[in-house]
């Protein structure tokens, strides 16, 4: 059979297919072919796991080496080998970096100063600077981190940048950092953000905004909520309760007195702090949304009056159980009304739901 | 020498075969390059960057007469490692004393929860709380006969913008819902998410955590740690860059509460509820043209027991088949659909032809060369050689996966386990495989036939469950 005729008969020429039927051929052929594979894919598994364990090792031999240091330099031990450390070497950057970030995250006050120095003293500065525009998502992420907790403030500006990275994590890692190198300017440059960014998770942004401090943010806060339209607002509204005091009832009271959207009138009645008069307290406790009614009655529980008893009864009755469960809560907390004057009101009840939920609020704080 | 009719079923049965396998080899391919990416990106467990950031979650869990173990996971769910999630276990009508045990080890008082059923599912007949736990609640409800039934009243009644469905006997690594968001973290599209499932028979546990990684010493059991490994490493990884993942496993995956509520839940009538419901958020986002992404980390977040007697393999293997079937059917305005994209032209394609045909395919074939080699049509050498041939190709397919599994999160350490898993990869190609093509066989007729199926339960191993 000549060279030429096809692959199939290509395939009959070999000595031990020949008499085969065609497909039978392109079987034993297929066959051939893929115990081979397999064979070049063990051989492959097998290196794959030998190069591991090298790697395994002499990560190994790093972290046992830096970690003592970091130790030493997180106690400030007397004669520390932090002191003594030698330089770092080019492999061990990225290890010691992930044992300083991880041990970095975990302190505060003169031990996190002394690991400052400590990778300062090594150069990682410079190092992290490079590592922040890598292309590994988790690389970059890391050596932000590690810029805000080395308070670097020549990262400040790239890092700001950053925090208008479409990816949620960039963003919010660097939001994290900036607010670490620089509270108030940090601040200054995030809360504007916040409402465009929904993807940052709320909780992250608490973090964030409780540890720059709520003498920081009240102000740019206050001037972010009053520019921004209902729907901002009410979403901005929620972090305000880490803002001062006076900052939070004036922006709450600056809503109660004639926002009208429920959205934004139960954002400003849960920062309402109850040291201020509340315009429009009757009004909001019979809203038709049921959720401003459940903040009222929060809200009338913080204030503490005990002659508001006579408000929040009337909401025990209420249709949604939200709104009565909040309204016996604070009815049951207000001070000065004893358990006398709770059994009293039960006995006025003519409402089963209204007398189970006062029941249950009044087992919950143990009045019986 | 064959005759024309039988050369010409030879080539068919050759060209089924080079097609399955080519496909499968470029699953391979795309699975290889989406864990290498997942690996470069900095994801892997030692990376504190990715522990920053955290999503509330709700992890619903439902329960059908799980009294034995259900305490031990609950106390293990309550002890990972995640700082803002919240547990609710649904006790669907338990006819055993889950309820009961779960009210005393938890300090379960009831609670009047104030929830919007948003999702269909049977009447709930209690909620509690824990005076214990903050973050955990039950709810008891009337039976559903599904699993699905009890997760819908999870949805309705969880507070978390994310949800994770995890089955009461699974056994979740600490750092499972770290890994887990990580989807919905990258790519803000993310509806739902899994991750790779792995087999807990063999292993060693302690107080509802994995202690020790081990093969299991049943032969079923360990032929099925190099399944999963096909299955998840590039069975769905494979078709993750393409956007084309239609399951993620029942076991645990992570889901958008609002994505869950828009398409209506979890079927309670599906068989196979858990892919039913990727396949049916596939085919509402691409009616409405929304923009989404359904991922897959190929992490392993999941332990799970793996039937080890040949008759709850055999009931599970026959449900899964019919669930394949029903899942591709009831969402069929899919298939060539022309905005559903590699979901509609290559993925739902290949389920059914490659899996939901392909035990059909494969037994005619197995028939044919059999009695065609016995009543002399088919020259027995020619039938070996098919045989073979369906052999070596098995056995690469097992070989890719264990490739992968060393490529991106080896669990088994020891060479004598890699030997084990070769081992398990040649010998799963003489009775298991065509053990399990004849029970999905049956699966396809009872999907054919419309038969209903319950609650499945299986017996469990010693490793899991106890202490």
């Amino acid at each position: 059979m000549s060279r030429a005729t096809s692959i199939v008969g290509t395939m009959q020429d070999f000595p031990f297919a020949s008499g085969f039927s065609a497909p039978v051929s392109v079987a034993l052929w297929m066959t051939i072919a893929s115990i081979a594979a397999s064979l070049l894919l063990l051989l492959y598994t097998l290196e794959l796991r030998f190069r591991r364990r090298l790697r395994e090792r002499r990560r190994a031999g790093v972290v046992a080496h830096w970690r003592a240091i970091i130790a030493d330099a997180v106690t400030g031990a007397a004669g520390s080998r932090a002191s003594a450390a030698r330089k770092l070497r080019r492999g061990e950057r990225h290890e010691f970096l992930r044992l300083w970030v991880y041990t970095r995250g975990m302190l505060e006050g003169a031990a996190a100063e002394r690991l400052i120095t400590l990778a300062r003293g090594l150069g990682l500065t410079e190092f992290v600077r490079r590592q922040a525009s890598d292309a590994h998502l988790g690389t970059r992420l890391m050596a932000m981190q590690a810029q805000g907790y080395l308070r670097d403030p020549d990262s400040f500006a790239t890092l700001a940048a950053a925090t208008d990275d479409a990816n949620t994590l960039v963003s919010i890692t660097a939001a994290e950092a900036v607010a670490a190198i620089d509270a108030a300017r940090g601040v200054a440059l995030l809360i504007p953000k916040i409402a465009r960014r929904r993807d940052w998770p709320r909780t992250h942004v608490f973090k964030v905004l409780q540890r720059a401090g709520s003498a920081v943010i009240s102000e740019p806060l206050y001037r972010c909520i009053r520019a921004a339209d209902e729907e901002d607002a009410a979403y901005l509204l929620q972090f305000a309760e880490i803002a001062e005091f006076d900052v939070r009832d004036a922006l709450a009271l600056d809503v109660l007195r004639s926002a009208s959207n429920p959205e934004l009138l139960a954002a400003a009645l849960k920062v309402a702090t109850g040291h201020a008069p509340v315009p429009r307290l009757a009004e909001l406790l019979a809203h038709p949304t049921w959720y401003v009614r459940m903040q009222t009655a929060k809200l009338v529980g913080r204030i503490g009056r005990t002659g508001d008893a006579g408000l929040l009864e009337n909401l025990l009755a209420d249709e949604e159980w939200w709104v009565r469960f909040r309204a016996a809560k604070a009815l049951v907390s207000l001070p000065g009304v004893s358990a006398a004057e709770l059994e009293q009101i039960r006995m006025r009840l003519h409402d089963r739901y209204a007398r189970d939920i006062l029941d249950q609020a009044i087992a919950e704080a143990g009045i019986r | 020498m064959s005759g024309p009719l039988v050369q010409a079923m030879e080539w068919t049965f050759l060209a089924y075969f080079a097609a399955i396998n080519l496909a499968y080899l470029a699953q391979c391919l795309f699975a290889v390059s989406s864990v290498r990416r997942y690996l470069k990106s900095g994801a892997s467990d030692r990376d504190p960057g990715y522990s920053t950031v955290h999503l509330p979650i709700s992890l619903v869990v439902p329960a059908y007469n799980e009294s034995r173990s259900i305490v031990t996971s609950i106390k293990a769910l309550l002890q990972l490692e995640y700082p803002d999630f919240e547990v609710i276990v649904v006790n669907d009508g338990s006819t055993d004393d889950t309820l009961e045990k779960l009210i005393a080890a938890f300090q379960l008082s009831p609670y009047p929860e104030a929830y919007r059923k948003q999702v269909p599912c049977r009447p709930v007949r209690a909620t509690y709380r824990s005076a214990r736990y903050r973050n955990l609640r039950v709810v008891s409800k009337e039976n559903g006969g599904s699993k699905a039934d009890a997760a819908n009243a999870g949805i309705n009644i969880c507070r978390n913008p994310l949800v994770a469905v995890v089955d009461a006997d699974g056994v979740l690594q600490r750092n499972s819902l770290t890994r887990a968001v990580r989807p919905f973290l990258d790519r803000p599209e993310t509806v739902a998410a899994g991750g790779a499932i792995r087999i807990a028979n063999g292993c060693k546990l302690r107080e509802g955590f994995l202690e020790h990684v081990a093969l299991p010493r049943n032969p079923l059991a360990l032929m099925q740690v190099v399944e999963y490994l096909r299955s998840f490493l590039f069975g769905r990884m494979g078709w993750e860059p393409l956007g084309a993942v239609l399951i993620v496993s029942g076991a645990f995956g992570v889901f958008r509460r609002t994505t869950l509520i828009e398409v209506g839940g979890f079927n309670p009538h599906a068989v196979g509820e858990d892919m039913e419901l990727i396949v049916r958020i596939h085919r509402i986002m691409k009616q409405q043209r929304r923009r989404y992404h359904i991922g897959f980390i190929p992490d392993p977040v999941c332990w799970t027991d793996a039937p080890e007697s040949l008759k709850d393999l055999a009931s599970q293997r026959t449900r899964w088949h019919h669930g394949l079937g029903q899942a591709l059917m009831l969402n069929r305005g899919l298939i060539l659909n022309p905005r559903g994209g590699t979901v509609s032209w290559l993925a739902i394609p290949f389920y059914v032809v490659f899996e939901l045909l392909g035990p059909l395919i494969e037994a005619l074939g197995f028939v044919f060369f059999v009695i065609g080699s016995v009543v002399g049509l088919i020259a027995w050498p020619e039938a070996a050689t098919f045989l073979v041939l369906a052999l070596s190709l098995g056995m690469l397919m097992s070989t890719c996966a264990i490739m992968l599994e060393e490529f991106s999160f080896p669990m088994y350490r020891k060479s004598s386990e890699l030997a084990l898993l070769y081992a398990a990869a040649l010998f799963e190609n003489f009775g298991y495989r065509q053990l399990t093509v004849w029970w999905r066989l049956k699966g396809f007729f009872r999907w054919l036939t419309r038969r209903r199926h319950k609650w499945g339960t299986i017996t469990r191993s010693a490793s899991v469950g106890a202490g």
